[in-house]
């Protein structure tokens, strides 16, 4: 089942509230962020799982897709800029 | 229609890099036999001269475009591959040098040497002539520039308008400027 990400009515990006232990039924309630990679769409996600699943090369992954390497470099660069920007600012 | 209109993104650079090759030396070829010289990646000249000079402004050209192209890539994005700024400039001076014979064509160079030996003697017929050699070449240079600028905005990924018109202006300035670096 895909998890939503996104709230259907504000299109703001949905926290988690609540988790159950599926063997013994124990909730915990709060309000957590989602980590940031599930807060990409399902898209960018298959295209993190392809990089790895490729060893990390770009080079194999623009094999793959019968695209050009400068186009494969170009959406790893697009979506290391969104993750950056999703992700938590480092207090120092 | 896409792949055409952008071969870096689309086609593998050593395949690419291939066909700029084999496009240089038709371009020579094309030079050698039409008596046509290319002034800048923009612009090719009626000019006879000898195979070394031939050689040396065609080379020229392609060394002043690529290394500026190359080194405003780098500034843009420092993960711009050479190959890519290359690939991109040959690849773009192929429409040009492919419709420049047309220049060589009686019809249109005996008007263009009487238009431009005595402009004021200019006849209507000959503007239409004009007219009808500008119409025919447009689409071809416009095709060049195309390519160029989507080839380059895939290999540098350049994406804000200051850089956009920054191009513009590098490319018109590598057209203009080419044939007073390296006096040859």
């Amino acid at each position: 089942m895909k998890l939503p990400i996104i709230c259907p009515s504000c299109e703001n990006i949905l926290k988690v509230s609540q988790m159950k232990c599926s063997r013994c039924d124990t909730s915990i309630s709060g309000n957590f962020d989602l980590p940031v990679l599930l807060r990409l769409n399902t898209e960018e996600q298959e295209f993190i799982l392809n990089f790895f699943l490729s060893s990390g090369s770009i080079k194999e992954m623009a094999r793959q897709a019968d695209i050009s390497y400068p186009t494969m470099r170009n959406k790893m660069d697009d979506l290391i800029e969104k993750v950056k920007k999703l992700q938590p600012h480092n207090p120092c | 229609m896409k792949k055409l209109l952008n071969p870096v993104a689309h086609f593998d650079e050593r395949k690419l890099l291939v066909v700029g090759l084999a496009s240089v030396v038709l371009n020579l070829a094309i030079g050698y036999f039409f008596d046509l010289r290319m002034v800048s990646v923009l612009k090719f000249a009626p000019v006879a001269t000898s195979f070394d000079r031939l050689v040396l402004f065609t080379l020229r050209a392609y060394l002043v475009a690529i290394a500026v192209f190359y080194l405003y890539g780098w500034l843009i994005n420092r993960k711009t591959r050479f190959l890519d700024v290359v690939n991109a400039v040959l690849i773009s001076t192929i429409p040009g040098m492919l419709v420049c014979p047309f220049q060589r064509i009686p019809f249109f160079s005996k008007t263009l040497e009487r238009m431009l030996e005595n402009p004021q003697e200019a006849v209507p017929s000959d503007m239409t002539i004009l007219m009808l050699f500008a119409v025919l070449m447009l689409p071809f240079v416009i095709y060049q520039i195309v390519l160029l600028f989507n080839d380059f905005k895939t290999a540098t990924h350049m994406k804000a308008w200051y850089h956009v018109f920054l191009f513009f202006v590098l490319l018109l300035s590598t057209a203009f400027f080419t044939p007073f670096i390296f006096k040859l």
